[in-house]
């Protein structure tokens, strides 16, 4: 075969794969986007969901942009984690309770989320250090995967807050059959898919969609007055307007007004969340990287990838996108597709861009109902095989070693502190501080000779 | 023979423990929506009770309109807007503030906003700022 066929013949590959990824992960770009949409002030709930979604997606576009700019040879896909969005939106929620004057909210929220981005960055590029990389690999799994299950729990309180709640108004019953029906039928589908490998397309990223028609079939028979109703209704415009992002930037004086609607300590916390959104990122990044065995190809090549996020964080920072990093699970769905060359993550971008332009008016029809479905979704596959398999199962088997069992107390120490503080960071942050009082006095002990407890 | 409670506890604690060890995913994902079912519905609730109208404000939560009896919900805002203000101005510091008309004009030509409950008083300050508006207080039966 000639080199100019086989080049086609590649290209061609990447490029189903480049579409195939993206249809199969729109759905969850647009959750995120409704997710991070609601906390954004000085936009109404109508359309809350089209300003989110634009902030995801064009994250997803940068950071695309960002991996060709560096010539990264594995064609992996970034953007938005919800992990890193939900700190987000702790920082913007911040923002919301220490602002003194209401009416600069908008931009102060805007100013906040470049700060946190910025940081963010900045924090990622202390990954290039091979301390700071080795650092952030050892941290004990029970604590990432507290944070991780946490942020799980938060999705679905926040779905069953909001995108649930509503219809939960509008008719108990139903709602709450029609949603526990479709996330165990996508559950199942998920469970059942991990097994099949014979299919080009990842089934198991296909549990979302398969969860959102569900819900929407469920919505249509069994709720057919919802339409109606504004609190169990749809998605709602999601007309995604480029005119948006510009208007986000504030000029000097809306700047300089809403930069003193808050106390200096209060923009070092906002700062500070920032650092521990990059800190999540970095792990984020990194478990992808090892997920997917790029580094064991090229061991040089894991700074370019850390570089890639960092600028693309740095470049989403003047218009307030949402955070960008490595993600196992669409890139894994690339590999699956069989997209080899970094053309597929062009053509991923492009069909990202298509999408939101021509099937923007039907999927506005997505009913919230839906939508929570799959929210619940995003947050089911968080709970990793790692959780199960370096956590949970050592920590509770029969023989366990006293190490596991404290791993599983320090994973719930996290889980229950995320919980009663309602925010997985405080957990995250409870855990680190606990894990690194035990090293030290695991160390003490050592040094005097005593029993000490390990993690 | 009698049987020691501590054991009894124990053994019940063991066969949970070999059912999580046994079930991981099935434990997780039981856990998961528990959690989050509870902590959500909790949040829902919490979130609805500002809004309902206690047997003091009752005159405020249900008004009568043209012998029709509504039941909008009691703003915690009263606003008075200028004469010239526009609606994109009024959409934006709507928006800015996070608040909804939920009742208005009245028969002063005022509106009743609903705001984020613990913010009320703030905002209503906020919103006299605001060159669009001419007057704003709180309504403290609906606080």
């Amino acid at each position: 075969m000639s080199r100019f066929a086989t080049l086609a013949r590649q290209c061609w590959g990447d490029g189903v794969a480049g579409v195939l990824t993206a249809v199969v992960f729109y759905a969850e770009y647009i959750s995120l986007g409704a997710t991070l949409g609601g906390h954004i002030a000085g936009v109404g709930k109508d359309a809350a969901a089209a300003v989110g979604s634009l902030l995801v997606l064009g994250a997803v576009w940068i950071s695309c942009l960002s991996a060709l700019l560096w010539f990264l040879p594995k064609p992996l896909l970034a953007g938005p984690r919800t992990a890193s969005v939900l700190i987000l939106i702790v920082g913007l929620n911040w923002v919301k309770e220490h602002v003194a004057n209401p009416l600069v909210l908008p931009t102060a929220g805007m100013l906040a989320m470049g700060l946190m981005l910025c940081v963010a960055a900045a924090v990622q590029l202390l990954g290039l250090l091979e301390c700071v990389r080795n650092w952030v690999k050892a941290m004990p799994p029970a604590i990432s995967k507290g944070f991780l299950f946490m942020t799980a729990i938060s999705i679905v309180m926040g779905t069953v807050n909001q995108q649930l709640g509503g219809c939960l108004q509008f008719s108990f019953w139903p709602t709450a059959a029609i949603f526990i029906v479709s996330v165990g039928i996508a559950c199942r589908w998920a469970s059942w898919s991990a097994a099949q490998t014979d299919w080009r397309v990842s089934l198991k990223a296909l549990s979302l969609p398969v969860g959102i028609a569900l819900a929407w079939v469920g919505y249509a028979l069994f709720l057919p007055g919802a339409s109606s109703a504004v609190s169990c209704g749809t998605l709602g415009a999601l007309g995604l307007q480029l005119q948006t992002l510009t208007d986000r930037i504030p000029d000097a004086l809306q700047a300089q007004a809403a930069f003193q609607g808050m106390s200096m300590l209060d923009w070092a916390a906002v700062a500070a969340i920032g650092a521990v959104m990059g800190l999540v990122q970095l792990i984020e990044t990194l478990t992808t990287l090892d997920s997917i065995a790029s580094t064991r190809d090229a061991p040089h090549l894991w700074r370019r990838y850390i570089a890639a996020t960092a600028l693309a964080n740095l470049l989403s920072a003047p218009v307030g996108l949402a955070c960008s990093s490595w993600s196992a699970a669409r890139s894994s769905a690339v590999a699956r597709s069989f997209g080899v060359g970094r053309f597929v993550v062009l053509i991923h971008t492009l069909t990202l861009i298509l999408i939101a332009s021509l099937a923007t008016n039907y999927i506005a029809k997505l009913p919230l109902l839906a939508l929570a479905v799959a929210l619940t979704m995003v947050a089911v596959q968080m709970v990793d095989v790692d959780t199960e398999e370096k956590v949970w199962k050592p920590g509770y088997a029969p023989s366990g070693a006293p190490a596991n069992t404290h791993a599983v107390w320090l994973f719930w120490w996290v889980v229950g502190v995320g919980f009663v503080t309602g925010a997985a960071i405080y957990g995250l942050l409870a855990g680190a501080v606990l894990a690194g009082w035990v090293a030290w006095y695991a160390r003490f002990c050592a040094k005097n000779n005593r029993a000490a407890v390990h993690v | 023979m009698p049987v020691s409670t501590d054991s009894f506890a124990l053994r019940w604690l063991q066969k949970l423990s070999d059912f999580f060890a046994n079930h991981a995913w099935l434990s997780l994902f039981t856990m998961l929506l528990l959690l989050g079912l509870a902590g959500g519905l909790g949040k829902y609730t919490a979130r609805l009770a500002p809004h309902s109208v206690t047997a003091s404000s009752a005159t405020t939560g249900t008004r009568s309109m043209g012998g029709v009896t509504t039941g909008a919900a009691c703003g915690q805002v009263l606003v008075l807007l200028e004469g010239a203000a526009t609606v994109k101005q009024v959409s934006q510091l709507l928006q800015s503030v996070d608040a909804v008309v939920v009742y208005g004009p009245n028969e002063n030509g005022a509106f009743e906003l609903r705001v984020p409950a613990v913010d009320a008083r703030r905002i209503a300050q906020a919103l006299e700022t605001s060159p669009a508006v001419r007057l704003a207080s709180v309504q403290p039966d609906c606080l």
